[in-house]
Protein backbone atom coordinates (compact mmCIF):
# COMPACT_ATOMS: atom_id res chain seq x y z
CA UNK A 1 0.00 0.00 0.00
CA UNK A 2 1.42 3.59 -1.03
CA UNK A 3 2.03 5.76 2.08
CA UNK A 4 -0.48 8.17 2.59
CA UNK A 5 0.83 11.92 2.89
CA UNK A 6 -0.30 14.80 5.16
CA UNK A 7 -1.23 18.27 5.03
CA UNK A 8 -0.85 20.16 8.61
CA UNK A 9 -2.42 23.43 8.08
CA UNK A 10 -1.72 25.87 11.22
CA UNK A 11 -4.94 28.57 9.80
CA UNK A 12 -8.10 28.48 7.47
CA UNK A 13 -5.90 29.75 4.87
CA UNK A 14 -3.40 27.10 4.63
CA UNK A 15 -6.49 24.89 5.19
CA UNK A 16 -7.72 26.35 2.14
CA UNK A 17 -4.91 25.68 -0.03
CA UNK A 18 -4.88 22.04 1.34
CA UNK A 19 -7.77 21.86 0.14
CA UNK A 20 -7.18 22.37 -3.39
CA UNK A 21 -4.57 19.33 -3.34
CA UNK A 22 -7.72 16.74 -2.37
CA UNK A 23 -8.41 14.10 -4.65
CA UNK A 24 -11.45 11.50 -4.53
CA UNK A 25 -9.38 9.33 -1.86
CA UNK A 26 -8.11 11.70 0.53
CA UNK A 27 -9.41 12.55 3.85
CA UNK A 28 -10.06 15.31 6.06
CA UNK A 29 -8.44 13.64 10.25
CA UNK A 30 -10.23 15.58 12.55
CA UNK A 31 -10.28 13.77 16.20
CA UNK A 32 -9.50 10.39 14.42
CA UNK A 33 -11.13 8.11 16.71
CA UNK A 34 -12.80 6.50 13.83
CA UNK A 35 -11.03 7.48 10.82
CA UNK A 36 -7.23 6.30 12.40
CA UNK A 37 -8.92 2.86 13.41
CA UNK A 38 -10.17 2.33 9.70
CA UNK A 39 -6.58 3.34 8.32
CA UNK A 40 -5.13 0.66 10.46
CA UNK A 41 -7.42 -2.12 9.32
CA UNK A 42 -6.41 -1.16 6.20
CA UNK A 43 -10.58 -0.55 5.32
CA UNK A 44 -9.87 3.13 4.25
CA UNK A 45 -6.73 3.89 2.02
CA UNK A 46 -6.38 7.85 1.46
CA UNK A 47 -3.69 8.97 -0.63
CA UNK A 48 -3.68 12.34 1.22
CA UNK A 49 -4.22 13.34 4.93
CA UNK A 50 -5.59 16.85 5.90
CA UNK A 51 -5.32 17.18 9.22
CA UNK A 52 -7.21 20.01 10.92
CA UNK A 53 -5.22 19.81 14.54
CA UNK A 54 -3.40 22.61 14.28
CA UNK A 55 -6.09 25.20 12.76
CA UNK A 56 -7.40 26.87 16.20
CA UNK A 57 -9.77 28.78 14.68
CA UNK A 58 -11.64 25.38 14.64
CA UNK A 59 -11.93 24.97 18.19
CA UNK A 60 -13.59 28.19 19.25
CA UNK A 61 -17.36 28.14 21.18
CA UNK A 62 -18.56 31.35 20.78
CA UNK A 63 -22.17 32.82 21.68
CA UNK A 64 -23.56 36.03 18.53
CA UNK A 65 -27.04 37.21 18.12
CA UNK A 66 -28.85 33.39 19.59
CA UNK A 67 -26.78 31.56 18.15
CA UNK A 68 -24.00 29.05 19.28
CA UNK A 69 -20.91 28.69 17.29
CA UNK A 70 -19.10 25.62 17.37
CA UNK A 71 -15.80 24.86 15.83
CA UNK A 72 -15.94 21.03 13.83
CA UNK A 73 -12.65 21.05 15.90
CA UNK A 74 -14.79 21.29 19.63
CA UNK A 75 -13.71 17.87 21.20
CA UNK A 76 -16.81 16.27 23.07
CA UNK A 77 -15.22 17.19 26.51
CA UNK A 78 -14.83 20.84 25.70
CA UNK A 79 -18.72 20.63 24.76
CA UNK A 80 -18.73 19.09 28.16
CA UNK A 81 -16.49 21.67 29.55
CA UNK A 82 -17.95 24.65 28.31
CA UNK A 83 -19.99 27.01 30.30
CA UNK A 84 -21.86 28.67 27.66
CA UNK A 85 -22.98 24.68 26.39
CA UNK A 86 -24.25 24.06 30.07
CA UNK A 87 -26.06 26.70 30.41
CA UNK A 88 -27.90 27.49 26.90
CA UNK A 89 -27.96 23.33 25.42
CA UNK A 90 -27.80 21.37 28.43
CA UNK A 91 -29.14 18.17 26.16
CA UNK A 92 -26.10 18.89 23.15
CA UNK A 93 -23.79 17.98 26.75
CA UNK A 94 -26.04 15.06 27.46
CA UNK A 95 -25.59 13.74 24.27
CA UNK A 96 -21.39 14.89 24.33
CA UNK A 97 -21.28 13.10 28.24
CA UNK A 98 -22.64 9.64 26.66
CA UNK A 99 -20.40 9.31 23.39
CA UNK A 100 -17.35 6.66 24.16
CA UNK A 101 -15.14 7.06 27.14
CA UNK A 102 -13.08 9.93 28.30
CA UNK A 103 -10.35 8.60 26.17
CA UNK A 104 -12.52 8.80 22.84
CA UNK A 105 -14.21 12.18 24.36
CA UNK A 106 -11.24 13.95 24.75
CA UNK A 107 -10.06 12.78 20.58
CA UNK A 108 -13.15 12.68 19.31
CA UNK A 109 -15.23 15.88 17.93
CA UNK A 110 -18.42 17.30 16.88
CA UNK A 111 -17.56 18.16 12.87
CA UNK A 112 -16.24 14.46 12.97
CA UNK A 113 -19.41 13.24 14.02
CA UNK A 114 -21.20 14.57 11.53
CA UNK A 115 -18.17 14.03 8.49
CA UNK A 116 -18.10 10.67 10.11
CA UNK A 117 -22.06 10.16 9.57
CA UNK A 118 -22.54 7.63 11.65
CA UNK A 119 -26.45 6.52 11.47
CA UNK A 120 -25.94 6.30 15.34
CA UNK A 121 -23.90 9.51 16.05
CA UNK A 122 -25.21 11.03 19.64
CA UNK A 123 -25.00 15.12 18.51
CA UNK A 124 -27.17 14.41 15.28
CA UNK A 125 -30.33 14.09 16.65
CA UNK A 126 -29.77 17.19 18.83
CA UNK A 127 -28.78 19.25 16.20
CA UNK A 128 -31.47 18.29 13.84
CA UNK A 129 -33.97 19.05 16.90
CA UNK A 130 -32.28 22.51 17.10
CA UNK A 131 -32.40 22.93 13.48
CA UNK A 132 -28.15 23.69 13.54
CA UNK A 133 -26.71 24.21 10.41
CA UNK A 134 -23.65 23.41 9.36
CA UNK A 135 -20.59 26.13 7.62
CA UNK A 136 -18.82 24.47 5.13
CA UNK A 137 -15.42 26.05 3.35
CA UNK A 138 -14.10 25.01 0.01
CA UNK A 139 -10.51 25.69 -1.16
CA UNK A 140 -11.88 28.82 -3.43
CA UNK A 141 -12.54 30.12 0.38
CA UNK A 142 -15.97 30.24 -0.40
CA UNK A 143 -18.32 29.47 2.84
CA UNK A 144 -21.51 27.99 2.80
CA UNK A 145 -24.19 27.08 5.79
CA UNK A 146 -26.24 24.23 4.88
CA UNK A 147 -28.39 21.59 7.13
CA UNK A 148 -27.69 18.64 8.97
CA UNK A 149 -30.00 16.45 6.61
CA UNK A 150 -28.50 18.34 3.52
CA UNK A 151 -24.97 17.32 4.56
CA UNK A 152 -25.76 13.93 5.78
CA UNK A 153 -26.65 11.73 2.57
CA UNK A 154 -26.68 8.32 4.35
CA UNK A 155 -24.98 5.79 6.32
CA UNK A 156 -21.35 6.80 6.28
CA UNK A 157 -21.90 9.20 3.49
CA UNK A 158 -22.05 13.49 3.49
CA UNK A 159 -22.67 15.51 -0.04
CA UNK A 160 -19.72 16.73 1.01
CA UNK A 161 -17.53 17.48 -1.81
CA UNK A 162 -13.57 16.59 -1.95
CA UNK A 163 -12.57 20.23 -1.39
CA UNK A 164 -14.96 20.95 0.88
CA UNK A 165 -14.75 20.88 5.26
CA UNK A 166 -16.85 21.20 7.65
CA UNK A 167 -15.73 24.16 9.68
CA UNK A 168 -18.75 25.17 12.29
CA UNK A 169 -21.85 24.15 13.85
CA UNK A 170 -24.05 26.80 14.34
CA UNK A 171 -27.28 26.27 16.71
CA UNK A 172 -30.29 28.78 17.16
CA UNK A 173 -31.08 29.24 20.49
CA UNK A 174 -34.40 28.47 21.37
CA UNK A 175 -36.50 30.95 23.76
CA UNK A 176 -36.55 30.02 27.49
CA UNK A 177 -39.81 28.55 27.32
CA UNK A 178 -38.13 26.01 25.58
CA UNK A 179 -37.00 22.37 27.59
CA UNK A 180 -35.02 19.32 25.49
CA UNK A 181 -33.24 16.92 26.77
CA UNK A 182 -31.23 13.72 25.25
CA UNK A 183 -31.84 10.16 25.49
CA UNK A 184 -29.67 7.04 24.43
CA UNK A 185 -30.29 3.23 25.44
CA UNK A 186 -27.42 0.67 24.08
CA UNK A 187 -26.01 -2.83 25.10
CA UNK A 188 -24.61 -1.01 28.23
CA UNK A 189 -24.65 2.32 30.13
CA UNK A 190 -21.20 3.74 29.38
CA UNK A 191 -18.71 3.16 26.41
CA UNK A 192 -21.89 2.11 24.07
CA UNK A 193 -22.80 2.83 20.83
CA UNK A 194 -26.62 4.14 20.39
CA UNK A 195 -29.19 1.11 19.45
CA UNK A 196 -31.49 4.14 19.90
CA UNK A 197 -30.97 8.01 20.48
CA UNK A 198 -33.12 10.91 20.76
CA UNK A 199 -33.34 14.73 21.49
CA UNK A 200 -36.83 15.88 22.11
CA UNK A 201 -37.19 20.05 22.40
CA UNK A 202 -40.70 21.71 23.10
CA UNK A 203 -42.19 24.21 24.09
CA UNK A 204 -43.66 24.43 27.57
CA UNK A 205 -46.88 26.81 28.40
CA UNK A 206 -47.20 26.82 32.29
CA UNK A 207 -50.25 28.26 31.92
CA UNK A 208 -52.23 26.04 29.84
CA UNK A 209 -49.52 22.81 30.50
CA UNK A 210 -49.48 22.32 27.34
CA UNK A 211 -46.50 22.28 24.34
CA UNK A 212 -46.14 23.37 21.27
CA UNK A 213 -42.92 23.62 18.64
CA UNK A 214 -42.17 20.21 19.23
CA UNK A 215 -38.91 18.80 17.74
CA UNK A 216 -38.33 15.30 17.17
CA UNK A 217 -34.85 13.85 16.30
CA UNK A 218 -34.17 10.43 16.12
CA UNK A 219 -31.18 8.25 15.32
CA UNK A 220 -29.57 4.97 15.08
CA UNK A 221 -32.67 4.16 12.86
CA UNK A 222 -32.08 3.57 9.61
CA UNK A 223 -29.56 4.65 7.75
CA UNK A 224 -29.66 8.22 9.07
CA UNK A 225 -30.97 10.08 11.78
CA UNK A 226 -33.96 12.07 10.74
CA UNK A 227 -36.98 14.72 12.48
CA UNK A 228 -40.00 12.56 13.02
CA UNK A 229 -42.41 15.66 11.79
CA UNK A 230 -45.50 13.08 12.17
CA UNK A 231 -45.34 12.62 15.77
CA UNK A 232 -44.29 16.42 16.45
CA UNK A 233 -47.60 16.98 14.68
CA UNK A 234 -49.76 14.98 16.50
CA UNK A 235 -47.86 16.24 20.10
CA UNK A 236 -48.55 19.99 19.02
CA UNK A 237 -50.56 21.97 21.07
CA UNK A 238 -50.99 18.42 23.55
CA UNK A 239 -51.79 18.93 27.45
CA UNK A 240 -49.09 17.25 29.55
CA UNK A 241 -49.97 14.41 31.67
CA UNK A 242 -48.77 10.86 31.86
CA UNK A 243 -51.28 10.14 28.98
CA UNK A 244 -49.08 12.33 26.61
CA UNK A 245 -46.32 10.27 27.43
CA UNK A 246 -47.74 7.12 26.57
CA UNK A 247 -49.25 8.76 22.93
CA UNK A 248 -45.61 9.77 22.42
CA UNK A 249 -44.20 6.22 23.07
CA UNK A 250 -46.46 4.44 20.67
CA UNK A 251 -46.49 7.04 17.99
CA UNK A 252 -42.56 6.74 18.20
CA UNK A 253 -43.19 2.78 18.32
CA UNK A 254 -45.40 3.31 14.98
CA UNK A 255 -42.68 6.18 13.11
CA UNK A 256 -39.52 2.84 14.00
CA UNK A 257 -42.18 1.00 11.76
CA UNK A 258 -42.17 3.05 9.10
CA UNK A 259 -38.70 3.95 8.97
CA UNK A 260 -37.08 0.35 8.97
CA UNK A 261 -40.11 -2.28 8.29
CA UNK A 262 -39.11 -5.92 8.04
CA UNK A 263 -35.23 -5.02 9.16
CA UNK A 264 -34.15 -7.94 12.13
CA UNK A 265 -33.59 -5.32 14.63
CA UNK A 266 -37.44 -3.90 14.22
CA UNK A 267 -39.33 -5.88 16.97
CA UNK A 268 -36.66 -4.95 19.68
CA UNK A 269 -36.48 -1.22 18.48
CA UNK A 270 -40.22 -0.63 18.36
CA UNK A 271 -40.33 -1.97 21.86
CA UNK A 272 -37.53 -0.40 23.50
CA UNK A 273 -38.12 3.42 22.12
CA UNK A 274 -41.21 3.01 24.28
CA UNK A 275 -39.06 3.30 27.15
CA UNK A 276 -36.71 5.98 25.81
CA UNK A 277 -40.34 8.03 24.86
CA UNK A 278 -40.84 7.45 28.73
CA UNK A 279 -37.28 8.37 29.88
CA UNK A 280 -37.08 11.65 27.19
CA UNK A 281 -41.04 12.37 29.11
CA UNK A 282 -39.78 12.21 32.44
CA UNK A 283 -36.42 14.23 32.09
CA UNK A 284 -38.31 17.59 30.40
CA UNK A 285 -41.36 16.96 33.33
CA UNK A 286 -39.40 15.54 36.16
CA UNK A 287 -42.90 16.19 38.42
CA UNK A 288 -44.62 13.63 36.34
CA UNK A 289 -42.63 11.19 37.30
CA UNK A 290 -41.55 12.44 41.04
CA UNK A 291 -38.66 13.98 40.22
CA UNK A 292 -36.84 11.08 38.46
CA UNK A 293 -34.60 11.99 35.97
CA UNK A 294 -33.39 8.96 33.52
CA UNK A 295 -29.47 9.90 31.62
CA UNK A 296 -29.68 6.66 29.18
CA UNK B 1 8.46 6.41 2.32
CA UNK B 2 6.78 9.94 2.73
CA UNK B 3 8.16 10.86 6.14
CA UNK B 4 7.18 13.82 8.50
CA UNK B 5 9.57 15.64 10.75
CA UNK B 6 8.13 16.66 13.69
CA UNK B 7 8.30 17.85 17.37
CA UNK B 8 7.37 17.06 20.57
CA UNK B 9 7.65 16.25 24.61
CA UNK B 10 7.09 13.22 26.05
CA UNK B 11 7.42 12.67 29.75
CA UNK B 12 9.36 16.24 30.12
CA UNK B 13 11.77 15.51 27.22
CA UNK B 14 12.12 17.57 23.71
CA UNK B 15 12.13 15.00 20.71
CA UNK B 16 12.46 15.48 17.07
CA UNK B 17 11.76 12.44 14.62
CA UNK B 18 10.96 11.57 11.52
CA UNK B 19 7.52 9.56 10.95
CA UNK B 20 5.65 8.11 8.38
CA UNK B 21 2.34 9.95 8.58
CA UNK B 22 0.32 7.04 9.26
CA UNK B 23 2.02 5.47 12.29
CA UNK B 24 -0.11 5.52 15.27
CA UNK B 25 1.15 7.24 18.05
CA UNK B 26 1.55 3.85 20.05
CA UNK B 27 3.72 2.59 17.55
CA UNK B 28 5.73 5.44 18.04
CA UNK B 29 6.12 5.27 21.97
CA UNK B 30 6.78 1.57 21.70
CA UNK B 31 8.91 0.99 18.73
CA UNK B 32 10.50 4.65 18.42
CA UNK B 33 11.15 5.83 21.69
CA UNK B 34 11.00 2.36 23.65
CA UNK B 35 8.39 3.39 25.90
CA UNK B 36 6.96 -0.06 26.32
CA UNK B 37 4.90 0.49 29.16
CA UNK B 38 1.86 2.00 26.99
CA UNK B 39 0.27 -1.39 26.13
CA UNK B 40 -1.61 -2.38 22.78
CA UNK B 41 -4.85 -4.78 23.75
CA UNK B 42 -7.80 -4.30 21.94
CA UNK B 43 -6.37 -1.94 18.79
CA UNK B 44 -9.22 -0.06 18.56
CA UNK B 45 -10.27 1.98 21.68
CA UNK B 46 -12.35 0.15 23.83
CA UNK B 47 -9.83 -1.63 26.24
CA UNK B 48 -7.82 1.86 27.09
CA UNK B 49 -4.72 -0.37 27.74
CA UNK B 50 -2.96 2.27 25.55
CA UNK B 51 -3.70 5.39 27.34
CA UNK B 52 -1.81 8.26 27.36
CA UNK B 53 -2.01 11.54 28.37
CA UNK B 54 -1.96 14.38 25.66
CA UNK B 55 -2.32 17.90 26.90
CA UNK B 56 -3.81 16.97 29.97
CA UNK B 57 -6.50 14.90 28.75
CA UNK B 58 -6.47 10.84 28.34
CA UNK B 59 -6.57 9.68 24.88
CA UNK B 60 -5.96 6.08 23.39
CA UNK B 61 -2.75 6.22 21.75
CA UNK B 62 -3.91 3.72 18.98
CA UNK B 63 -6.42 6.16 18.12
CA UNK B 64 -4.05 9.29 17.29
CA UNK B 65 -1.71 9.13 14.31
CA UNK B 66 2.04 10.71 15.55
CA UNK B 67 2.02 13.12 13.57
CA UNK B 68 -1.28 14.91 15.60
CA UNK B 69 1.05 14.92 18.47
CA UNK B 70 3.46 18.03 17.07
CA UNK B 71 3.91 20.51 19.16
CA UNK B 72 2.14 18.84 22.30
CA UNK B 73 2.87 17.19 25.63
CA UNK B 74 3.02 13.52 25.80
CA UNK B 75 2.80 11.94 29.45
CA UNK B 76 3.24 8.03 29.46
CA UNK B 77 3.46 5.52 32.56
CA UNK B 78 7.28 6.06 32.61
CA UNK B 79 6.99 9.69 33.03
CA UNK B 80 4.88 9.46 36.48
CA UNK B 81 7.66 8.22 38.77
CA UNK B 82 9.83 11.26 39.35
CA UNK B 83 13.39 11.14 40.75
CA UNK B 84 13.13 7.77 41.70
CA UNK B 85 10.08 8.15 43.35
CA UNK B 86 6.90 6.57 42.16
CA UNK B 87 3.59 8.39 41.97
CA UNK B 88 1.40 8.37 45.18
CA UNK B 89 -1.30 6.98 42.44
CA UNK B 90 1.51 4.18 41.70
CA UNK B 91 1.77 3.69 45.27
CA UNK B 92 -1.71 3.17 46.14
CA UNK B 93 -2.18 0.82 43.53
CA UNK B 94 0.42 -1.37 45.06
CA UNK B 95 -0.93 -1.02 48.50
CA UNK B 96 -4.49 -1.71 47.67
CA UNK B 97 -3.26 -5.04 45.73
CA UNK B 98 -5.13 -2.91 42.56
CA UNK B 99 -2.66 -5.14 40.17
CA UNK B 100 -3.62 -8.79 38.92
CA UNK B 101 -2.21 -9.81 35.86
CA UNK B 102 -0.83 -5.87 34.88
CA UNK B 103 -1.73 -5.54 31.33
CA UNK B 104 -4.06 -2.51 32.07
CA UNK B 105 -2.13 -1.08 34.86
CA UNK B 106 -0.42 1.57 32.57
CA UNK B 107 -3.89 2.42 31.24
CA UNK B 108 -5.44 2.60 34.19
CA UNK B 109 -2.91 4.65 36.48
CA UNK B 110 -3.09 7.01 32.87
CA UNK B 111 -6.84 7.92 33.16
CA UNK B 112 -6.96 8.20 36.83
CA UNK B 113 -3.88 10.52 36.61
CA UNK B 114 -5.70 12.14 33.79
CA UNK B 115 -9.25 13.01 36.21
CA UNK B 116 -6.97 13.71 39.36
CA UNK B 117 -5.32 16.28 37.47
CA UNK B 118 -8.34 17.98 36.13
CA UNK B 119 -10.26 17.21 39.61
CA UNK B 120 -8.44 16.50 42.08
CA UNK B 121 -10.94 15.55 44.98
CA UNK B 122 -13.70 13.31 42.62
CA UNK B 123 -16.66 11.26 43.86
CA UNK B 124 -16.69 7.43 43.53
CA UNK B 125 -19.07 8.07 40.22
CA UNK B 126 -16.53 10.31 38.95
CA UNK B 127 -13.86 7.81 38.72
CA UNK B 128 -15.66 4.80 37.69
CA UNK B 129 -16.52 7.25 34.89
CA UNK B 130 -12.76 8.33 33.97
CA UNK B 131 -11.92 4.57 34.00
CA UNK B 132 -15.08 3.65 32.26
CA UNK B 133 -13.02 3.31 28.99
CA UNK B 134 -10.59 0.98 30.62
CA UNK B 135 -10.94 -3.04 30.56
CA UNK B 136 -9.94 -4.84 33.54
CA UNK B 137 -9.92 -8.52 32.14
CA UNK B 138 -9.01 -9.60 35.56
CA UNK B 139 -11.95 -8.10 36.79
CA UNK B 140 -10.18 -6.33 39.80
CA UNK B 141 -12.10 -3.22 39.59
CA UNK B 142 -13.20 -2.46 43.02
CA UNK B 143 -9.62 -2.52 44.31
CA UNK B 144 -8.77 -0.25 41.01
CA UNK B 145 -11.19 1.85 42.43
CA UNK B 146 -10.08 2.17 46.11
CA UNK B 147 -6.87 3.00 45.23
CA UNK B 148 -7.78 5.71 43.05
CA UNK B 149 -9.80 7.20 46.16
CA UNK B 150 -7.28 6.54 48.18
CA UNK B 151 -5.01 8.86 46.01
CA UNK B 152 -7.45 11.47 45.98
CA UNK B 153 -7.69 11.40 49.36
CA UNK B 154 -4.43 13.23 49.81
CA UNK B 155 -4.49 16.36 50.43
CA UNK B 156 -2.90 17.52 46.90
CA UNK B 157 -5.20 14.81 45.71
CA UNK B 158 -2.43 13.13 44.48
CA UNK B 159 -0.76 15.26 41.73
CA UNK B 160 2.74 16.34 42.87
Amino acid sequence: MREAAMLTPNNLSELREALGQATPPSKILAGGTDLVLAIHQGRCKPDLLIDLSGVEELKIIKLTEGRIHIGAMATFTQLMDNQLIKGSLPCLREAASLIGSNQIRSAGTIGGNIGNASPAGDTIPVLLAFDAVVRVLDSSGQAVEQSIDQVISGAGRTSLRRDQVITEIIIPLLGEHYRSTFVKIGSRTAVTIAKLNMALAVKYDETAKSISDVRVGLGAIGTKAFRERQVEEILNGRRVDQCLADTLAEELSAAVQRAIPGRYSLPYKREAVKGLAQSAFANLFPKLYGGVSFTT
Amino acid sequence: MRAMLIEFKVNGKNYGREVRPTMRLLDLLRDELGLTGTKEGCAEGECGACTVIMDGEAVNSCLVLAPQIRGREIITVEGLEQGGELDLLQQKFLEHSAVECGFCTPGMLMSAKALLMKNPHPSEEEIRLAIAGNLCRCAGYSKIVAAIKDASHSADGGCR
